[in-house]
């Protein structure tokens, strides 16, 4: 530079002064990278959904019109609604997620869940192993015994409801 | 050079760094003192802190942005950093130069006849300033900065159809309170 203004040279001169330097690529990819894992949590969660809600539907004895409803892990919607929300909130301060408004990042959330969700549900059916599909059959079972107990249980058609009884 | 060529260049040599802040103290001098009733001290104090901001943060530049939406973007954080400290309602102060620009605008919104001489562009500019800070932020960035709708949406990161609902609503706004006046002169 052959000409530099009085502001311009303050400003050098402080960042001289004072020790300023840059902070390193590393810092802001583990910065976006963090801003990312509620997202990831997110889907995941929806994704448990998902493999709940189809592990309650298809493995009822007996269709019933209560049957939906009870079949719907509302613990496991309700924490995922939630962190949907911070999500959102989060993924506007990554590179480029302001780009999209609210309903286009839940929609992808939500899709991606759905997808992963039945892959889950697909492949893990076929496993003896009990435990890996503890996770999304335990928020079903736990839920179709607090219906059974509560006095909801007196709507239904008969006391010992297909709904009480899991495999 | 461009902007971000200057920005790739800096980063293998420092020196760099003073012909992108020799680029830009008009420009953001420019932005600042229209947004704010700043004094000038108060200008070179911001302009301090928004260029020690891009020399810290340099490296989460990303080029797929234009270098002028990303220097925006911190001034416009800085500015709103600045309202808080001061305790003040952001004012825009429009120069000579803006005058025309509201001429553009009120030919845009077809008010020509009621507001053509001096006095009443004065009017226009107290009424820009009652407008709500996302309003008045957004239009001084599309008619006075002249930014495109993608360049306000990385600015403000918000998306590019927000940008346009929010232009629409603030040029709105403004008609009808001009036009308010207009029917009570």
């Amino acid at each position: 530079m052959e000409h530099i203004s009085n502001t311009t040279e303050k400003i050098l001169s402080v960042i001289e002064h004072q020790h300023i330097t840059p902070r390193p690529k590393w810092y802001f990819v583990v910065r976006n990278s963090i801003l990312w894992i509620p997202g990831v949590i997110t889907t995941i969660l929806g994704a448990y959904t998902i493999a709940g809600l189809l592990y309650g539907v298809l493995h009822a004895p007996e269709p019933d019109h209560f049957l939906l409803i009870a079949a719907i892990p509302l613990l496991w919607v309700a924490s995922f609604f939630i962190f949907s929300i911070i999500s959102t909130s989060l993924l506007r301060h990554t590179h480029t997620g302001y780009r999209h408004t609210t309903v286009q990042l839940l929609l992808v959330s939500i899709a991606s869940s759905i997808i992963i969700g039945i892959l889950f549900y697909a492949i893990t059916q076929d496993t003896d192993d009990n435990n890996v599909r503890t996770l999304y059959r335990y928020p079903t079972q736990h839920q179709r015994e607090y219906f059974g107990k509560s006095p909801l249980h007196n709507i239904l058609p008969e006391r010992n409801s297909p709904l009480l009884r899991i495999n | 050079m461009s902007d971000e060529e200057l920005v790739i260049s800096y980063k293998k040599d420092p020196k760099y760094f003073a012909a992108l802040v020799e680029r830009y103290i008009p420009k953001l001098t420019r932005y600042i003192k229209r947004r704010s009733a700043a004094t000038s001290d108060d200008v070179e104090d911001l302009l301090q802190n928004i260029f020690i901001k891009v020399y810290r943060n340099i490296n989460e530049y990303d080029t797929s942005l234009l270098f002028s939406s990303w220097i925006y973007r911190i001034t416009h954080n800085e500015m709103i950093d600045w309202y808080r400290r001061e305790k003040r309602r952001s004012t825009l102060s429009l120069d000579d130069e803006a005058q025309d620009i509201i001429a553009k605008l009120i030919t845009e919104e077809d008010l020509t006849t009621r507001f053509s001489n001096q006095e009443q562009k004065q009017y226009i500019i107290d009424t820009l300033n009652t407008l709500d800070e996302k309003y008045k932020e957004i239009l001084l960035l599309r008619f006075f900065e002249e930014k495109t709708y993608e360049e306000i949406a990385d600015i403000l990161k918000i998306p590019a159809g927000t940008v346009a609902v929010r232009i629409n609503r603030a040029k709105k706004q403004l008609q009808k309170t001009l036009i308010n006046h207009g029917t009570h002169q």
